[in-house]
């Protein structure tokens, strides 16, 4: 396949990237990364509370999909693949690494999130209060719009589990941002 | 049938999702790609490297004159050094 300049690549589907990318075409790749980088950090992003982290796994997940992106079965299946390769990666890390302390906010501070996205710390600090396989159901339901079915077979856990976690983490998620509100309300009223 | 979430936490994750800048992250990526890319052109030259100083090391003392006294020579200092 002929390799095509940055501007065409820009302007292409992304089933025709992704065929001059499994081709070993690097502009190609990077031009998928360009694509699907935030969507990606943004989840792990979710997934972690750390920034720094999250896009040292988003890097390791583009690597891992670099390497084995000759192996990919189908163009249109592209996008998914690479969300199992960043689950993997969270997954492995977690495993991996000693437990996050739970429910501290602290953490979060010296996040990097831009600026006037109070939404988004607001949702991570609530994030940071749920236990960590809640998270995970969580994150995967309402960031990636996955379903219970797609959650238990990426992530093992039962599909009885994942709803309950879905649910449970969900309530307490809802409580906890809207325990935010009323206290920016009393603060602005106050 | 469709898994049921609760609207308004759907919205509080859309309203988070804001885009992320792809520099400096698509820099970062593209040093660490091109790092693996040369380590992995160079390896085949250098484990070449050290194949034929191996083979060297063993070949040349056996070409030499009265090899059977430099390798015995050799294997006595080898001997020595380790039991020293």
């Amino acid at each position: 396949m002929k390799p095509l300049s940055a501007a065409a690549l820009a302007q292409a589907a992304e089933a025709a990237v992704v065929a001059l990318a499994m081709n070993g075409d690097a502009a190609a790749f990077s031009e998928l990364v360009r694509r699907r980088q935030s969507g990606l950090r943004n989840l792990l992003r979710r997934l972690s509370r750390d920034p720094a982290l999250a896009d040292d796994l988003a890097q390791q997940a583009f690597l891992k999909a670099w390497r084995a992106l000759p192996k990919l079965r189908s163009v249109g299946a592209f996008g998914a693949w690479l969300r199992r390769l960043a689950l993997n990666t969270w997954l492995e890390h977690v495993r991996g690494a000693p437990p996050l302390a739970e429910g501290d906010p602290d953490e979060l501070a010296g996040g990097a999130a831009p600026s006037g996205a109070e939404e988004q710390l607001d949702l991570d600090r609530a994030l940071a209060q749920i236990s960590p396989d809640e998270r995970l159901c969580v994150v995967l339901a309402y960031h990636e719009g996955m379903s219970h079915a797609e959650i238990s077979a990426a992530t093992t856990l039962p599909l009885g589990t994942v709803k309950s976690h879905i649910k449970r983490g969900g309530e307490r998620l809802r409580a906890l941002l809207d325990g935010y509100q009323t206290v920016k309300e009393s603060a602005h009223a106050g | 049938m469709q898994d049921e979430l609760d609207a308004k936490l759907m919205q509080r994750f859309a309203m988070a999702r804001a885009p992320l800048p792809a520099e400096p992250f698509l820099g970062t990526l593209s040093a660490r790609l091109h790092g693996r890319r040369r380590f992995a052109a160079a390896l085949p030259s250098v484990l070449g490297t050290i194949f034929s100083g191996l083979a060297d090391g063993i070949l040349v003392p056996l070409r030499l004159k009265l090899t059977r006294y430099v390798v015995l020579g050799a294997a006595a200092v080898t001997l020595l050094s380790v039991f020293a």
